[in-house]
């Protein structure tokens, strides 16, 4: 466990500049979502965490220690790939030992160690398999219990739970977050899935072209996104243009919409189009050429409005997220 | 009927002929070992003598013993080499290792007879005498390709990410070659080895041009034999060749098959 620190990090291949001067923080015992579409420099990041790639410019720091010139395999750092990377030819309990093995470790003190891990994952009746003859599912714990088996620094998950299906996915979400919460061990997590870096972190960092756009805890990144492509990224977002030039967003969730005019209505439309999916249905209203997307919880059963109706949207002014966008 | 006959008939019958064609020259020389006439000829009577023959025949015995230390030796060399190549080759570029392969191949292209011959014309433009260490050579340059076409096959199909997991996990890059990507490899280096054997004990031309005078492979013996008017002995040895031929093959394919298995069951599904 520790604090990790990355300073002006920076990675280059050849012309392009895949990570660019990108400074995170984070907190002892804390899990770091690293969001952002494909390309945007999240895996490579993370393996300059990992000691795979050397960094051009900048540090690396667990607590005081600069770790940027010592090579992967004395970072103690505990990796889940989305492939798993599981050993092909070792049983459950030979890959949960592997990491064990490197360390000068009596047989005992691994044995114990194993037990314990593979305890925690809940994979006691198939230690003596092999990967292959396990699910989806079950290869991502024994992958999980590997990187935890040798007590790591540093946990990096790598889109771990991609390759589940999704309702498995959300089990396991809720899986890792038990099990991390027990071992307190520092995180980072890279996924390019919003809802499950929300679920998951304690802080997101929204990266784009190489640079972090903006961390903060998920609340903060969602309630207040700086710029347009973090409010557009995580969630949904409409994007208002003020008559003085400045932008501001408003969440599809947080507009009214009423068939009469009322005071302080903010804009005026037509329906073009109504998705029910149960627990909330989606308006697309049209506003001077804009679409403008609409989400209303179904608390009540609601049919009062059509396709085609002129409506009237109200937010408060506190739903107004200003962004830095000119 | 005549559906039936166009669809199914006539493509069995075609097959037939195609094995027949392939096979019968094969199963002619194997039957003649185990007939009483010296000369290949009919009537058939059963008879075992032309492998007790064989059992006295020092000089096929002994030309079979060379032949089967020479595919030995050129197949450790070159699955020591092989390994060494498809290992040392990931660290190249991408344009680089192109041609690197290529240059290895290459020589499976090239007929062995031009190979072979180059060979001795160099021999003689250094003013060197012919010795085993040419032959040798010359079996490595021909079997090379075969046992580096097994390990690329293998190598390419090896998760990257699991040498990077080893790495993490604490293992030196020593250990990682050792428990992670051996295992990996065994499999296609025991294969690129048998194949590698085969290529070797089957070659002829080059240890015909190559080899020093005195001393024989068995190709070479064979052949002088049909020169000089052979007895069913050679069908005799042929028909243990083919035997230990078909067991390697069965065996490769065998620890192929399991290879194959245990690289999908590595990966998701």
């Amino acid at each position: 466990m520790a604090n990790i620190k990355l300073e002006n990090l920076t990675k280059r291949f050849g012309e392009n500049t895949v990570v660019d001067r990108v400074n995170i923080e984070i907190p002892n015992g804390t899990l770091v979502s690293i969001l952002g579409p494909s390309g945007c420099g999240k895996t490579t990041l993370l393996r300059m965490i990992a000691g795979f790639e050397t960094p051009d410019e900048g540090s690396i720091f667990f607590d005081q220690d600069s770790v940027v010139n010592v090579p992967a395999n004395k970072r103690n750092i505990g990796m889940v790939f989305q492939s798993y990377a599981l050993f092909p030819h070792m049983t459950v309990e030979e890959n949960v030992a592997y990491g064990l093995q490197q360390r000068k470790l009596s047989k005992e003190q691994i044995d114990a160690r194993v037990m314990q891990v593979i305890h925690t994952v809940h994979m006691e009746e198939f230690r003596k398999r092999k990967p292959k003859q396990l699910s989806g599912g079950q290869q991502q714990r024994v992958a999980l219990a590997r990187a935890l088996a040798i007590s790591p620094r540093l946990l990096l998950l790598d889109e771990c739970l991609s390759a589940l299906d999704k309702k498995l996915r959300v089990e396991m979400q809720t899986e890792l977050r038990k099990i991390l919460e027990e071992s307190k061990v520092t995180t980072f997590f890279v996924t390019h899935d919003q809802e499950e870096a929300m679920t998951l972190s304690d802080f997101i960092v929204v990266m784009n072209k190489g640079i972090v756009e903006q961390m903060g805890t998920p609340l903060e990144v969602y309630e207040k996104p700086k710029n347009k492509f973090v409010a557009s990224f995580l969630g949904k977002a409409n994007f208002f243009r003020r008559e003085d030039g400045g932008n501001f967003a408003v969440r599809p969730e947080k507009i009214h919409l009423s068939a009469e005019e009322q005071n302080g209505a903010r804009q005026e439309g037509i329906i073009t189009f109504i998705t029910y999916s149960g627990n909330i249905t989606s308006y697309t209203i049209e506003c001077k050429g804009d679409a403008v997307l609409c989400e209303k919880q179904n608390v009540q059963i609601r049919e009062n409005l059509k396709k085609g109706q002129n409506v009237f949207l109200h937010w408060d002014k506190d739903s107004e997220i200003e962004l830095a966008d000119e | 009927m005549r559906k039936y006959f166009a669809d199914h008939l006539i493509p069995t019958l075609y097959a037939l002929i195609a094995l027949a064609f392939l096979y019968t020259p094969i199963i002619v020389l194997m039957v003649m070992g185990f007939n009483e006439s010296r000369y290949n000829t009919l009537p058939f009577s059963f008879s075992l003598k032309w492998y007790s023959a064989l059992a006295q025949n020092e000089v096929l015995i002994h030309a079979a013993v060379n032949s089967f230390i020479l595919a030995l030796i050129t197949a450790l060399i070159c699955v020591v080499l092989a390994t060494m190549f498809v290992l040392g080759m990931k660290t190249l570029s991408r344009s680089m290792e192109g041609l690197f392969r290529s240059l290895i191949m290459m020589p499976m292209s090239i007929p062995w007879l031009i190979l072979a011959l180059s060979m001795l014309l160099l021999i003689r433009f250094i003013d060197m005498d012919k010795n085993m260490f040419f032959v040798v050579a010359g079996h490595v340059v021909i079997s090379l390709p075969y046992a580096m076409l097994s390990l690329q096959a293998r190598i390419q199909a090896l998760d990257p990410a699991l040498e990077e997991m080893s790495a993490s996990l604490g293992a030196s890059s020593l250990n990682t070659f050792r428990r992670i990507t051996m295992p990996a490899l065994a499999p296609a280096i025991v294969a690129g080895g048998f194949l590698a054997f085969m290529i070797s004990f089957d070659n002829f031309a080059i240890s015909y041009f190559l080899i020093p005078a005195g001393t024989s492979t068995l190709p070479i013996e064979i052949q002088s034999s049909i020169k000089f008017g052979f007895t069913p002995e050679i069908n005799a040895i042929s028909t243990v060749i083919i035997g230990v031929s078909l067991l390697c093959l069965a065996i490769v394919g065998l620890i192929m098959g399991s290879s194959i298995e245990n690289m999908i069951g590595g990966k998701k599904k």
